[in-house]
């Protein structure tokens, strides 16, 4: 039906600002996300930058306490749910998942890009809420604190309501895909990891994100005409909406950094030219991680006053997701083993990936332990700890596959020593600005303090030079990959001689993904099969 | 100094001690699994380099061995992990018996402490060194949660509107440590501080007395003192600012201020304290015992039961009253109140 | 659901079908329909979820709260709900109907059948709507707004049992109220000719959402109403 004409391909057609707005091509929606993720990301780090700054003198500063309990909560509120969330999935993911099935499109095309705009809709109603006054609950909007405040948290919790559909779509549409479009020979044990990760997690997407949302609309309801769900005044049990909120948010770490370990479980085979190792391990790993992480939420509540014995519970399953999460990083070890590596940019994120990651996983456990987590919850120890998660985690692994895929992408190769140096920028910044935090945490500095005792001046110093290098690092990056957009090198349709299905195509690919339907003949991971591998 | 070279806070309590010791084991933990990934990463990295004249890469796609390996020896660590956490955490349950009761209020934003005797100080809570101390944390209906941590001790508890929490401690030193609010409550959660006051009993004595004592040295966080001197008067304002109540009346105790509470707001009409059986229930021998529900349910009485009695007593309606109806009080009664009323009912055992 | 379908996208309408092309990146017209119908079923699991943490906190609180829940509950009218629930249970059955009638491509049934199925929502919201309006007027209503003197002085607990009340009936007659749009397009659709015996995909899916949403009253009629 729709080829495209020789020499195009999905960006030059068809042309023109609308066919984009109504496309229903997943490559364009996938693109599309990217830029919007992207934009939200720079409006995040900016938040985050200025959490810093202000951080670098105790007391008052260029903000008041309002401003900066505001700047926390927009921070963390953009970073998780119109960021890291959708980031991976959405962007990555949308574009990336049906070429690898050898697919045409995903299932409901249409769907798609619904969800794109129900993102999109999301998005500015949270930015809306700028606008009557701003938000200051923190990204957990914890009842009563939520209920008492200004009505801009009831926008703000509608908007993640809103950006819940989004992800629940997704979700729906990629399983869909994954079922019942996979080319002719794609068997599922020759399914590419990236794929299980990206089922494992709209899995999770589907049966978690519904609770969220019916939660934040009660929230909702509570705010506005005074329901009375978790309020204590009227009956209700503020801690009732902890529950809740874990039930999903924990879960939610899961969609956060199994896409990210996909991304990482692509990028390491091809720069070490040699099958993953453990491919069923790595497979059985992800699910395991994604069914126990259903029952782990009270680990956030140790404090709450829950019973002993919930405490214990919650505290001894969460012990086991280090063990499938062990089996995953092991494997990945066992991949560059006797590999022929090749240390190109997406390589380096996976290997800071890999880095920063299991320190944050390790503190993890440290704060999955009950007893040090009654001194750690709320001070920067937990702080530090999900910032090594999911900056170092999800959006390092998110780097290493925007750097891996950008030549699918735009058929365009950017500056190898240039990503070398935004790289060494960005490892060297983000351990300044996150090791202090472990150290601060574990002097007890709490956590959404807009005032901090001096004493603990010279770390908070440390942490916000650091973010200096960090945000530098960044800007560097997004500097030279929109250069290479414009004055990038025409890029070949394998250039790093993989063996999934989307490098069988040509870079950008045309409309329709494939010139010749493909057809599978050797497992992902099988580099022998690749011309130049 | 405290440990790990100085960036744990110093052990004030024996629990703080055995706390540190799993926590230097969780980092020889953490830097050996660190060890053990990055160690051959970077090797691998630099070793299998591709170059010019490399071998090309060998062909292994599992090991049973490795993988049986790296899957056991974590659970078992873990496990360990798990055993010792559970260990020391179970003391902050186990509160003992002849310990001193202090009910903490959180309010928005600064700390209120209640003393059997009967005084109330706020942002500064006086303890007597090396005597257990047992704290009932809440919060009023009305206000938001908080969070009581001391760093020194390696305790935090929330304060939970409408609900009760408990914590204790027993600090054998001498000297003042910081009190941090570390559940987000808004604009003041920050200057949400307060300190404990630990002096020797004798010097204790004297101040429940109502005389002024001498202040012990405040300990501080990162090093032994509180650092930078701009640190200590910031935290010295804030006492002068946080009146403490000196209407020290020891004939006044909180029981008797809960006796008094139980006249005004007309409890006296149904609920003796001799052991007859008015309208309602005796209060004497109440608090923990067990008691009869008319839905058949039996619970031991403690202060979430007696506080949900008095605010919603259809919720728990007693058997052999079951005609009677007790009118609720929500609303009516403060957290600070609400102490008294249940000091007075523990006084009755 | 029943008879497997025969679809022949490219071949002339035979007797009872319509001119239907399957989507590009299908396969074929039979694939696009067993992945809308995944997707469909994937759609109901989260509807599932989403109702959870209303039935979790409700049983939650009514252990807590179980004198007061029970004695807010009498003022529920079983009656009233038991005839919702068999109005409900009518309209999946004539759903069901017009499903298998637009599988042999017999427009009329489908129509007729469509119609029956909107009149009993419409019936639905109705009773329902009788109901809210009797719960208004005694001032039985959610959190801060009850205000029936008389019930809180044996139920304090009332105003949050009519909180779970309303939001567990009001999302499930949304639910409803999106239905009869569904249904009505439906309708305009069959009138126009669009579903045949080879191609009836929107109201296949539009049963099964059907069937969830009177599952899903079949749960509250007696955990609010009966044992209350
Ligand atoms: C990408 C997101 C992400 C990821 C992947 C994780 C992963 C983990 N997290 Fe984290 N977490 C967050 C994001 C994430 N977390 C966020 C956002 C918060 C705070 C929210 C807020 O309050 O605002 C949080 C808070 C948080 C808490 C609550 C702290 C508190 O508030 O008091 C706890 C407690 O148990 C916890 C535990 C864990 C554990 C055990 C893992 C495990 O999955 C880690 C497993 C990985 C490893 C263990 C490393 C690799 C394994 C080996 C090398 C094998 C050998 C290991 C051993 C022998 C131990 N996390
Ligand atoms: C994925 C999630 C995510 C990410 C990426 C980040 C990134 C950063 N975060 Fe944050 N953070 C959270 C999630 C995240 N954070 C959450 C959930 C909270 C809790 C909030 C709460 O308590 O409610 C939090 C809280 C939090 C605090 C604690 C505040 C407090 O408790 O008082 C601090 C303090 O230092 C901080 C700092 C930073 C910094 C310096 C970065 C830096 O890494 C940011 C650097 C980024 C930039 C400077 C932007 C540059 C971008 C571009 C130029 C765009 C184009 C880029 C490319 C193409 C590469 N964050
Ligand atoms: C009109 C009579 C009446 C008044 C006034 C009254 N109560 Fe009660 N109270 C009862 C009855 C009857 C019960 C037992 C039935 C029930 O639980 O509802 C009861 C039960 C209790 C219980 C639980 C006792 C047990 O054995 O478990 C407590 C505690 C209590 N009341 C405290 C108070 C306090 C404090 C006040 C005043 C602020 C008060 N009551 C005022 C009638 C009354
Ligand atoms: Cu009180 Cu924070
Ligand atoms: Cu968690």
């Amino acid at each position: 039906m729709h080829h495209s004409p020789a020499g195009t391909n999905y960006l030059t057609y068809p042309k023109g600002l609308w066919s984009w707005i109504v496309t229903l091509d997943h490559k364009r929606i996938g693109i599309m996300y990217l830029a919007t993720t992207l934009l939200w990301f720079l409006l995040g780090g900016t938040f985050a930058t200025i959490l810093r700054l202000e951080h670098f003198t105790p007391g008052q500063g260029f903000m008041d306490a309002g401003q900066y309990n505001r700047a926390f909560t927009y921070h963390g509120t953009i970073m998780v749910f119109m960021v890291i969330i959708p980031m991976i999935p959405a962007a990555i993911g949308n574009f990336v998942l049906p070429m690898m099935l050898g697919a045409k499109d995903v299932a409901f095309p249409r769907l798609n890009l619904l969800s794109y705009y129900i993102f999109v809709l999301g998005s500015f109603m949270a930015l809306g809420t700028l606008f009557i006054g701003g938000v200051d609950t923190g990204w957990t909007f914890y009842t009563p604190y939520s209920t008492r405040t200004g009505m801009g948290a009831a926008l703000m919790v509608s908007a993640a309501f809103v950006m819940g559909f989004s992800s629940i779509l997704t979700g729906l549409n990629f399983i869909a895909t994954i079922h019942k479009l996979r080319a002719p020979g794609m068997t599922w044990d020759k399914l590419p990891l990236f794929l299980w990760s990206l089922y494992a997690t709209s899995i999770i997407q589907i049966l978690a994100t519904p609770v969220i949302a019916l939660t934040l609309a009660m929230l909702v309801l509570e705010k506005l005409v005074g329901i009375g769900f978790f309020d204590p005044n009227l009956g209700g049990d503020p801690v009732l909406f902890q529950h809740f909120f874990w039930f999903y948010s924990h879960p939610a770490v899961y969609i956060m950094i199994l896409p990210a370990m996909g991304i990482i479980n692509e990028v390491i085979p091809t720069f070490s030219r040699k099958p993953i190792f453990g491919y069923k391990a790595m497979a059985a790993a992800i699910f395991g991680i994604a069914l126990v992480s259903f029952v782990v939420w009270g680990h956030h509540m140790f404090t709450t006053g829950q019973s002993a014995f919930a405490n214990f519970m919650f505290s001894l399953i969460t012990m086991f997701v280090a063990v499938p999460t062990g089996v995953k990083v092991f494997n990945w070890l066992g991949t560059m083993y006797k590999g022929t590596i090749r240390l190109k940019v997406p390589m380096l994120y996976a290997l800071q990936f890999l880095f920063v990651f299991v320190i944050g996983g390790l503190t993890g456990v440290v704060l999955a332990t009950l007893g040090p987590d009654i001194h750690f919850h709320d001070t920067y120890y937990v702080v530090a700890h999900f910032h090594y998660v999911m900056v170092g985690g999800s959006l390092m692994a998110f780097l290493a596959g925007l750097h891996y895929w950008f030549p699918k992408f735009f058929g365009k190769t950017y500056n190898e020593k240039a990503g070398i140096f935004g790289w060494l920028l960005v490892f060297t910044g983000f351990n300044l600005t996150f090791m202090p935090q472990f150290i601060a945490g574990q002097l007890g500095h709490p956590r959404r303090y807009f005032n901090y005792l001096p004493e603990y001046t010279p770390l908070n110093v440390a942490s916000s030079v650091g973010s200096l290098i960090l945000a530098v690092g960044f800007f560097w990056t997004a500097f030279y990959l929109i250069y290479a957009l414009w004055k990038g090198n025409k890029a070949s349709g394998n250039p790093w001689q993989a063996a999934t299905l989307e490098w069988a195509s040509d870079s950008p690919p045309p409309i329709e993904n494939f010139t010749h339907d493909p057809v599978v003949t050797h497992g992902p991971y099988d580099y022998t099969a690749v011309k130049g591998g | 100094m405290g440990g790990l070279g100085g960036t744990l806070p110093i052990d004030a309590t024996e629990y703080a001690k055995q706390w540190d010791n799993l926590y230097y084991f969780l980092m020889i933990v953490c830097v050996v699994f660190f060890a053990i990934v990055i160690v051959p990463m970077v090797y691998f990295a630099i070793r299998y380099r591709d170059k010019p004249g490399a071998k090309a890469a060998t062909h292994i796609t599992h090991n049973l061995k490795l993988e049986f390996l790296w899957t056991i020896i974590p659970t078992v660590i873990v496990m360990v992990i798990f055993v010792w956490g559970w260990v020391v955490y179970r003391q902050l349950y186990q509160i003992p018996q002849n310990a001193m009761e202090i009910r903490v209020v959180a309010k928005s934003w600064n700390w209120t402490f209640q003393y059997d005797d009967g005084r109330t100080t706020t942002n500064e809570m006086y303890v007597p060194t090396g005597q257990p101390v047992k704290l009932t944390i809440t919060a009023d209906r009305n206000d938001v949660l908080h969070s009581f941590y001391v760093p020194h001790f390696r305790i935090k508890k929330d304060a939970v509107p409408g609900m009760f929490t408990y914590l204790w401690f027993n600090v054998p030193t001498e000297g003042q440590y910081v009190i941090f609010c570390t559940e987000y409550c808004g604009a003041g959660h920050s200057d949400m501080l307060a300190k404990v006051i630990a002096v020797k009993p004798e010097e204790f004595e004297k101040w429940k007395w109502g005389a002024e004592i001498p202040l012990p040295k405040p300990v501080g966080l990162v090093g032994p003192e509180w650092g930078p001197s701009a640190s200590k008067a910031e935290l010295e304002t804030k006492t002068e600012t946080a009146a403490v109540s000196p209407k020290k009346n020891p004939h006044s105790g909180l029981a008797e201020q809960g006796r008094a509470l139980s006249g005004s707001l007309g409890c006296v009409s149904c609920h003796s304290d001799d052991g007859s059986t008015k309208i309602g229930p005796s209060y004497k021998g109440l608090f923990g015992s067990t008691v009869e529900l008319a839905d058949g349910r039996r619970i031991v009485v403690d202060e979430n039961y007696i506080r949900q009695q008095i605010e919603d007593p259809q919720s728990g309606v007693i058997k052999g009253f079951e005609g009677q109806l007790m009118p609720t009080y929500k609303g009516q009664v403060t957290a600070e109140q609400m102490n008294a009323l249940i000091a007075y009912m523990k006084s009755l055992n | 659901m029943g008879a497997p379908a025969h679809h022949h996208s490219s071949d002339k309408p035979q007797e009872g079908q319509v001119n239907f092309h399957h989507a590009h990146h299908f396969k074929n017209a039979d694939e696009q329909f067993v992945t809308a119908k995944l997707g469909m079923w994937v759609f109901i699991m989260q509807e599932i979820l989403f109702f959870t943490p209303l039935f979790v906190g409700y049983f939650m609180y009514k252990g807590q709260y179980f004198p007061s829940f029970h004695e807010a509950a009498k003022s529920l009218d079983p009656v009233m709900g038991a005839v919702n629930t068999v109005i409900l249970i009518t309209s999946s059955f004539t759903m069901a109907r017009a499903v298998s009638a637009a599988q042999r491509g017999n427009r009329e049934a489908l129509k007729e059948n469509l119609l029956w199925t909107i009149l009993c929502a419409i019936g639905f919201l109705v009773v329902k709507y009788i109901e809210y309006s009797h719960k208004v007027h005694d001032g039985l209503l959610p959190g801060s707004h009850f205000n029936n003197a008389e019930l809180l002085g044996v139920a304090p607990q009332a105003p949050l049992f009519f909180a779970f009340y309303f939001a567990m009936t009001g999302l499930h007659g949304i639910h409803v109220l999106v239905g009869v749009g569904l249904l009505t397009w439906l309708w305009f659709r069959a009138r126009r000719g669009d579903f045949g015996s080879n191609y009836y995909t929107p109201v296949e899916m539009t049963g099964l959402y059907w069937h969830l949403v009177d599952l899903i009253w079949i749960y509250l009629f007696p955990i609010l109403y009966l044992v209350g």
